[in-house]
């Protein structure tokens, strides 16, 4: 009897850590799913279905155009002696070992910030897509609004663009370069010295992607393709401009810094505190005709704790 | 005989064995009747995106996602409404995809493996060819981290990215998508000097049925990962927000619903796009024949010039005798996404992952799990050894050169005219023939062992 009962103990607890073994979950499994939501998705997205999702979503009308114009101020001293120079490992009579300033502030103006419009859009319809936007919606960025590089260094550490518009990308070097663009239309392009290419992408972004140099792995810049031209980076004193913005509806708008990308954290827009979450924040809707000045500060423990 | 074995049966029923291995058996069955064979999250991307958002939280290092269980759960949710099960696979309808794939072909090459005769076959082929034939390597999920994929060098695709090397769609500046004759051409061919055999043994409608898989889950890999970045950034931050730290890509059962799925179709779009190009799928761009004398002396003394010139620039990554030692500190895509993709930060030096600037943290079990594997360095061929991954014809060395090498650091060409192109073509391929390329014969020692 005893003999029994100690297989049967035995038994039972070989049968458990089978259990056990066996339903040990895997990485990424996160239990069952919901068959009602499942099906729900499965149902809108019928593949005998023409129309794919559920509803078209009609956006509002506009009730005009407002322009905004401001400045990015740094409040507090950025440590720049977090700032480490570029790698240069080859081609060093012509690449610059400097230092690599990620945090530019010059008067308190912060250089480099870029705002854009994150909200729904649509391109070619006059209430929305101003028809100042839509003449330079296929525009060649070139000139002044190329993409360049002098001594190794990208010559903009942000560069906006619109869907359809194509980007010079300029080589004023001595040495042969290549832009590997990471965005959703993927590039990598040879450029030799003094030459230039073309980069026409066919997407909108919801984030700057990186731009960088294979030969020169130091290089490292950023572009951003929206489906308008809602956007803005902040000049050298920190000044930016955003012309021809719809009125009367929802304005929610995102703050990109390459030290910090999409971070949460309140800065104060004409006095006032504004919680910024993950990047994104709104402003207030605006009116037909309305010029709105806004000042933008940030405190420098922001950059500085991501430097 | 019959007496004896009655009796011993007896004697274990009364002694309880036979009744205690009927209880095992009901566990195993229990224990071992797993769920049914779903695509794991990509815990890897999320990650990433958390990484690269905010670089102040170190994510990687942390056993936690921003992102909660609940809104990872939503996400799972919805790539299975939209594209199944490993075992039933799902197209989902109104973008356009029905156009260049095909349901039947997803479900023979789906699926456990089955043979031919048996139930789920379908036509005569066998289902679960994928499983049977690359699920090892490229894993279930198409995310490159199969059993098997820890031991090769290079690791395996990871599909999810949507990026492939080797294809005959890039021109005039901007990656395409491979064409389904570039897959095919890839499972006939494998690639030379890596881990990726030769499929040519397989009939051709289990390699076709592979093709669209293989594009199947880089679609629903693109996909999950908009979705998660949606996710991410639409979600509010639980460390700001601890009132609302759960907000769904798409509210079930909740007046938006429509709204969010609409949002969710938006997110779709512009992934299948790409691949559809106008609902035939992508084509291989045409290359016109090689000029005449493409590959003489002279040509080829015009490619070695180009070879040093800025206007190619190839010896800066493969070096000034071509052997591959130029550049050797860069990484390709797939690895540089989780070391936060900021250039020149990840930029070391070494030998296969023993770079310096690489964290520590990435030795790390816990993270191999999830497929962030150990970061190797992406090295420029040697081109003197007359192994070319993407095919040694001279069409195809023209492509690399004129079309790049997506994910690497091998730039495409536009610039080059077509003469020159070819140039490059030809000293490119006499490379391994010049003497400098040929192993030293061993020394011949006369009179020593010799019968003379």
């Amino acid at each position: 009897m005893k003999s029994t009962n100690r297989t049967l103990g035995l038994t039972l607890l070989l049968g458990m850590a089978c259990m056990l073994g066996c339903q040990r979950g895997l990485p990424g499994s996160f239990g069952d799913s919901n068959e009602m939501n499942v099906g729900d998705v499965a149902a809108a997205f019928e593949l005998e279905s023409t129309a794919g999702g559920a509803v078209e979503v009609a956006l509002p009308d506009p009730t005009g155009f407002a322009n905004i114009t401001g400045k990015i101020t740094v409040n507090g001293n950025i440590d720049t002696s977090k700032f480490v120079s570029y790698a240069v490992n080859k081609d060093a009579n012509v690449c610059s070992s400097e230092v690599n300033r990620r945090v530019q502030v010059n008067n308190n103006g912060l250089q480099w910030g870029l705002l854009f419009y994150d909200g729904a859009f649509e391109a070619g319809n006059d209430k929305w897509d101003h028809p100042e936007y839509q003449a330079q919606a296929s525009a060649l960025l070139d000139g002044d609004l190329a993409f360049d590089q002098k001594s190794c260094i990208f010559l903009s550490r942000i560069k906006a663009m619109r869907t359809g518009q194509t980007l010079k990308i300029l080589n004023s070097d001595t040495v042969g370069h290549n832009a590997k663009l990471d965005g959703l239309t993927s590039a990598n392009l040879q450029i030799g010295a003094g030459q230039s290419v073309d980069y026409k992408p066919g997407f909108q972004e919801s984030k700057p992607f990186g731009v960088s140099c294979s030969a020169h792995p130091w290089m490292g810049s950023y572009v951003i393709v929206r489906d308008n031209s809602l956007y803005a980076v902040s000049g050298e004193d920190g000044t930016f401009e955003i012309r021809n913005v719809p009125t009367g509806v929802e304005l929610p708008f995102k703050f990109w810094h390459e030290v910090i990308p999409s971070g949460s954290f309140t800065m104060t827009v004409n006095g006032e505190d504004v919680s910024v979450s993950r990047g994104s924040f709104t402003l207030p809707t605006l009116e037909a005709g309305q010029d709105l000045e806004l000042q933008i500060s940030i405190n420098a423990d922001e950059f500085n704790n991501a430097l | 005989m019959k007496l004896q074995l009655s009796t011993e049966i007896t004697g274990l029923r009364n002694n309880g064995v036979f009744a205690s291995l009927l209880v095992t058996c009901l566990f195993t069955l229990i224990g071992c009747d797993s769920n049914p064979a779903s695509f794991q999250v990509n815990e890897a991307y999320i990650r990433a995106v958390e990484y690269k958002a905010d670089v102040t939280k170190p994510l990687m290092r942390e056993a936690e996602t921003q992102l909660s269980t609940a809104q990872i759960q939503n996400v799972s949710e919805i790539m299975e409404g939209l594209f199944g099960t490993p075992d039933e696979p799902n197209l989902p309808g109104g973008v356009g995809l029905e156009d260049f794939l095909s349901l039947r072909k997803l479900k023979i090459a789906a699926g456990p493996v089955t043979y031919t005769g048996e139930a789920g076959s379908t036509s005569g082929l066998e289902s679960g060819l994928y499983r049977r034939h690359c699920a090892h390597c490229h894993g279930v999920s198409g995310d490159g981290h199969g059993p098997t994929a820890q031991f090769l060098n290079p690791y395996p695709r990871d599909y999810r990215m949507g990026q492939f090397k080797f294809k005959l769609t890039d021109a005039d500046g901007a990656y395409k998508k491979p064409s389904k004759a570039d897959f095919h051409r890839t499972l006939m061919q494998g690639i030379a000097g890596t881990s990726m055999p030769s499929f040519r043994v397989l009939p051709e409608p289990e390699r076709e049925a592979l093709v669209d898989y293989v594009i199947y889950l880089s679609i629903r890999g693109q996909t999950e990962r908009a979705l998660i970045e949606a996710a991410y950034f639409n979600a509010s931050d639980k460390q700001e927000d601890q009132g609302n730290p759960q907000k769904l890509l798409v509210n079930f059962g909740e007046a938006s619903q429509d709204q969010d799925l609409e949002f969710v179709k938006e997110l779709l779009v512009p992934v299948v796009l790409p691949w559809a190009n106008g609902g035939q799928g992508t084509v291989q761009r045409t290359i016109e024949e090689a000029p005449v004398g493409w590959d003489s002396p002279e040509s080829i003394e015009l490619g070695r010039k180009l070879f040093y010139q800025s206007k190619a620039n190839c010896y800066s990554c493969h070096g000034r005798t071509g052997i591959g030692d130029g550049q050797n500190n860069l990484f390709d895509n797939w690895t540089l996404e989780h070391l936060g993709n900021a250039q020149g930060e990840a930029a070391g030096s070494g030998e296969d992952g023993e770079i310096a600037g690489i964290p520590e943290y990435f030795y790390n079990s816990e993270l191999a799990q999830i497929g962030v594997v150990k970061p190797r360095n992406v090295k420029p061929r040697n081109l003197r050894l007359g192994n070319y991954r993407g095919g040694r014809r001279p069409i195809d060395i023209y492509q690399r050169i004129t079309g790049g090498i997506e994910g690497t650091p091998m730039p495409a060409n536009t610039k080059l005219t077509q003469a020159e192109a070819w140039s490059l073509v030809a000293y490119v391929l006499n490379l391994p023939y010049e003497p400098a390329s040929r192993p030293k014969t061993a020394p011949v020692f006369q009179g020593v062992g010799s019968n003379k």
